[in-house]
């Protein structure tokens, strides 16, 4: 019969795995509590503030705000902007998509990288980077007002049209992104059966590919609709200037309009009508991609047949090189001819060009030096704490498949899901007061941005992370454990070495937006807790272009190095 | 080296047993297969010997010594039970290189540097896979990687080897050539294999014993010969190979013969069955024939047992037929070579006739 020593090892075995299980329930248990406290208790504070009025429960905030003429023009400016906005950016996006996947266009290597890049600069520097160009002194007005021998400007971008483009601008690459894939992989003979039945090239792209792709298409068109709803700096940068205001926008002012009675709760009311378009359109969205799955019947090896485009390949070349140009060349020029030139409205001359304004940054200006400590502090650490969580987060859903698991991802997804005001004005309410108990207030600490960045970018940890425990099939634990791997062992031999690139790849998608967030810290931030948001925004709110450019373009050379260094950790995952 | 025992072995998902009353006693050296349909409890019942699921009843001993126990509250966790195991999907680790892989269990195994360098080349070369120490798996083929996965399974020398249909992700003429390897492999280390798979091709031909289960329960346990010429059940001689299932009635019984009347509405086709001596038998009853044991005649007008011809397909080595018989449609494989015209009236010889209680 079985002896005894291998009776009381079998115990303590099991103990081990037993002990670890509990401590990942332990831990995931806290971290429940955790987000309760930082997600549903805002969010609480926020629905319940909109009802209160002069502390009060009352229903006076929302008839304040549908008796007001000014919520139907920015309730009608957001439309507007998203709409024409998604629907720009969705037509480009599909074109490029299309052209790189389908079609025998050359340099396609160089186009993928090129046209993904306007998605790495954070939008409010494109933003202030396009006031280089467009705004009333720009470069291009100016150039245009000495070749037409003219004093009227070209152009000037602030203002709806200008929001518009730039939104444009910086989100076709999500619908290029989206719709790449399906694009790519779509069974071929879906449309080979289309041409043998007697459709031409065009007739099958529109019957055929263009019907099969509605799904990715209007999804993506929805994504970007809502993406460009919740965008707080484009409409900041080049809004303000005309005073056209938007949703965040106006959540923004009111929040800062200290004078007004109820300012936070009529913001708050107002938010609550923003996340309510949210919610209708991430819906619609659900509905939209339902039927998704038809079109992406997989083609291993069957890759569609390429489009000649012959002679029409300039007009393709050329469209794309100009997209490249707006969208990276034009807008890194004018930053950096900006931050060399001495002041704005010089002639560009050799004399004229100096490093003053990088100098000025770093001998007067203490609040960027903050900033850069700040940012990369904030980053760093919220995306650490972001990788830890999503460990036990993504271990509990995935391998251990906890009841309570959906709940966990809902709490995870819904700052995300959420516009980034809205989650900036919950956390001011929320902690605004000292927190009971311990009597500390986190506000005008940055320990509330921390809290901000942590909860709203927890989602692509866990993301990256539950892929990589949902791709360690069950099989290589027990292949280790029949080998003669206790519990332990083979978690650290097995499953930890194969998921190392995704915990990677997690940090560097959380700690990218943390490094550049403006929205969130704009309103979270007090002196001596700038970010390099808050501060570039400041700055240029302040007029000091020259510093403003040179603080971007250092902002933008931290992040094309930090992608660079993604890509080399997680092996060309991520980054480029 | 070992014998395993299998005793009373239940697993209980909640009420629904997915594995119940299991008793396999397979002796050193031996190779069993459990064959059946997918969930009918053979991965369970290999998973449970593995240690990967505790049974709710039962116990599992090697030589005598018990690894899981219900009744005694004893269970030994996979790693203790020096067993090697090979995965459908292989499970070769995608981040070691083949070295790697194989070298694994002996890390557990307190190897010297040298020994496990030598350990791990001659089991290389057991699977034919000399000087791929340095390949990573994603650079070797379906097959290489299950090779890898057979030698990681037996570098070690467990006492037992599992095997859970190892090759079902295999192409079909690779899976015919690895089931020979694997078979020479088992006698050459003359290791005990418990083998699962849903293939029958794969348990006659590799195993020493087949255990067939369906629903939990195991259906029967014999030599591929005895399971297929024997079925002690329908859902067996349907699961193994083709069989032609024809009701009758018994007229009388001897000791170890008995005679049917066969249920086809002529009332004049009788068989003489042998039968096991102690086995009782209901009233109604169904006689089984295999294909192959049919002989089909161009009926000469005479007496005998008459069909019709409803179907023939011509496949090279065989004329396979279709032929009503009373209510019942009979498959049979014959080797003659006459074309018959459908509809047309055909004398059966049957042969090899087993009897199965309904």
């Amino acid at each position: 019969m079985a002896s005894l020593t291998s009776k009381s090892k079998l115990k303590f075995r099991n103990s081990a795995q037993t002990y670890f299980k509990w401590g990942v329930y332990g831990a995931g248990l806290i971290i429940f509590i955790l987000l309760l406290f930082v997600v549903i208790y805002p969010s609480y504070t926020l629905v319940k503030n909109s009802f209160i009025a002069d502390d009060h429960a009352s229903f006076n905030n929302y008839i304040a705000l549908f008796t007001s003429q000014t919520t139907f023009i920015v309730f009608r400016n957001t439309f507007i902007v998203a709409f024409w906005g998604a629907i720009g950016a969705t037509a480009i996006g599909v074109l490029i998509a299309w052209l790189l996947a389908r079609t025998d266009i050359p340099f396609k290597k160089f186009w993928r990288t090129a046209l993904i890049i306007p998605y790495l600069i954070p939008p409010f520097i494109g933003a202030i980077a396009w006031v280089y160009l467009l705004g009333p002194v720009g470069y291009i007005n100016k150039i245009w007002m000495a070749v037409a021998n003219t004093f009227d400007p070209l152009w000037v971008i602030y203002g709806r049209g200008g929001i518009i483009f730039v939104m444009i601008l910086y989100s076709y690459p999500i619908a290029y992104m989206v719709t790449l894939g399906p694009l790519a992989q779509m069974n071929p003979a879906l449309e080979e059966a289309g041409q043998i039945s007697g459709a031409g090239t065009l007739r099958t792209l529109r019957d055929i590919t263009l019907p099969l792709m509605l799904p990715s298409i209007g999804g993506s068109a929805l994504l970007i609709f809502m993406s460009m709803m919740a965008n707080f700096g484009i409409p900041a940068v080049i809004g303000f200037p005309k005073r056209y205001f938007v949703m965040t926008t106006q959540i923004f002012l009111t929040i800062l309009n200290f004078d007004r009675a109820n300012n936070l709760q009529i913001a708050a009311a107002l938010s609550m009508l923003l996340v309510f378009l949210a919610i209708i359109t991430m819906q619609l969205q659900r509905w939209v991609q339902r039927g998704k799955s038809f079109a992406i019947i997989s083609g291993k090896s069957s890759q569609p047949q390429l489009i000649q485009l012959k002679n029409k390949k300039y007009v393709a070349v050329v469209f794309l090189g100009l997209l490249v140009l707006l969208t990276v060349a034009l807008p890194v020029l004018s930053i950096l001819a900006t931050s060399l030139l001495k002041a704005l409205g010089l002639p560009f001359t050799f004399d004229n060009l100096s490093f003053v304004h990088y100098q000025r940054i770093f001998t007067e200006l203490p609040k960027a030096q903050r900033a850069i400590k700040n940012s990369f502090l904030l980053a760093t650490g919220s995306a650490t704490a972001i990788v830890f969580i999503a460990l036990i987060i993504s271990y509990l859903v995935v391998k251990l498949k906890v009841k309570w698991g959906m709940f966990l991802e809902a709490l995870v997804i819904l700052p995300y899901a959420v516009p980034g005001i809205v989650v900036a004005l919950a956390m001011i309410l929320a902690f605004v007061k000292p927190l009971p108990l311990v009597n500390i207030s986190l506000y005008n600490t940055i320990w509330i941005i921390a809290i901000a960045y942590i909860a709203r970018f927890l989602t692509f940890g866990v993301r990256s992370i539950s892929a990589a425990f949902e791709q360690v099939h069950g099989s290589l634990e027990d292949a280790a454990r029949i080998s003669g791997a206790d519990f332990v062992s083979s978690f650290k031999d097995i499953v930890i070495p194969l998921i190392k690139s995704n915990i990677f790849a997690g940090w560097f998608l959380a700690f990218s937006p943390a490094l550049t967030e403006l929205t969130l810290s704009m309103l979270l931030f007090s002196v001596g807790n700038e970010t390099l948001g808050t501060v570039v925004f400041g700055l240029h709110q302040e007029g000091k272009v020259g510093m403003t450019a040179a603080l971007s373009l250092i902002v933008m050379i931290f992040v094309v190095l930090l992608n660079i260094l993604t890509n080399k950790i997680t092996k060309g995952k991520l980054g480029f | 080296m070992a014998g395993l025992k299998l005793i009373n072995l239940q697993k209980k998902f909640g009420n629904n047993a997915v594995v119940d009353k299991l008793n396999v006693d397979i002796k050193d050296g031996e190779f069993v297969t459990f064959l059946g349909p997918s969930g009918c409890g053979k991965t369970t019942t290999l998973r449970m010997v593995a240690g990967f699921i505790k049974p709710t009843k039962g116990s599992i001993s090697i030589d005598g010594k018990i690894i899981s126990s219900y009744e005694d509250n004893t269970f030994l966790p996979p790693d203790k039970r020096d067993m090697g195991m090979v995965f459908q999907t292989y499970a070769v680790w995608p981040h070691m290189n083949v070295f790697k892989n194989i070298a694994y269990p002996l890390k557990f195994k307190k190897y010297s540097k040298k020994e496990t360098k030598e350990r791990v080349s001659v089991t290389l070369s057991l699977v034919k896979l000399e000087g791929f120490e340095d390949r990573f798996p994603h650079q070797m083929s379906g097959g290489q990687q299950q090779r890898v996965a057979l030698a990681r399974a037996v570098v070690m020398e467990p006492s037992v080897l599992l095997l859970d249909e190892p090759l079902s992700n295999l192409d079909a003429k690779l899976r015919e050539s690895m089931r020979y390897e694997i078979v020479e492999l088992q006698q050459r280390l003359a290791i005990t294999v418990v083998y699962v798979t849903h293939d029958q091709i794969e348990a006659m031909s590799m195993s020493d014993r087949v255990v067939v289960m369906d629903q939990g329960i195991v259906q029967q346990i014999g030599s591929p010969q005895n399971v297929y010429q024997n079925p002690s059940n329908k859902f067996v001689a349907n699961f193994i190979g083709m069989a032609n299932f024809i009701p009758c009635e018994i007229v009388n019984r001897e000791k170890s013969v008995v005679r049917v009347k066969l249920n086809d509405g002529s009332g004049k086709n009788f068989l003489t069955v042998p039968v096991i001596n102690e086995k009782d038998y209901s009233n109604n009853v169904t006689v089984v024939i295999r294909p192959e044991d049919i002989d089909v005649l161009p009926s000469d007008g005479q007496e005998g047992t008459i069909g019709t011809l409803v179907r023939q397909t011509y496949i090279g080595d065989r004329n396979d037929c279709t032929i009503q018989f009373g209510d019942v449609l009979l498959r049979v494989h014959t080797q003659n070579k006459f074309t018959l015209n459908i509809g047309e009236e055909v004398k059966l010889v049957l042969s090899n006739p087993v009897l199965l209680n309904t």
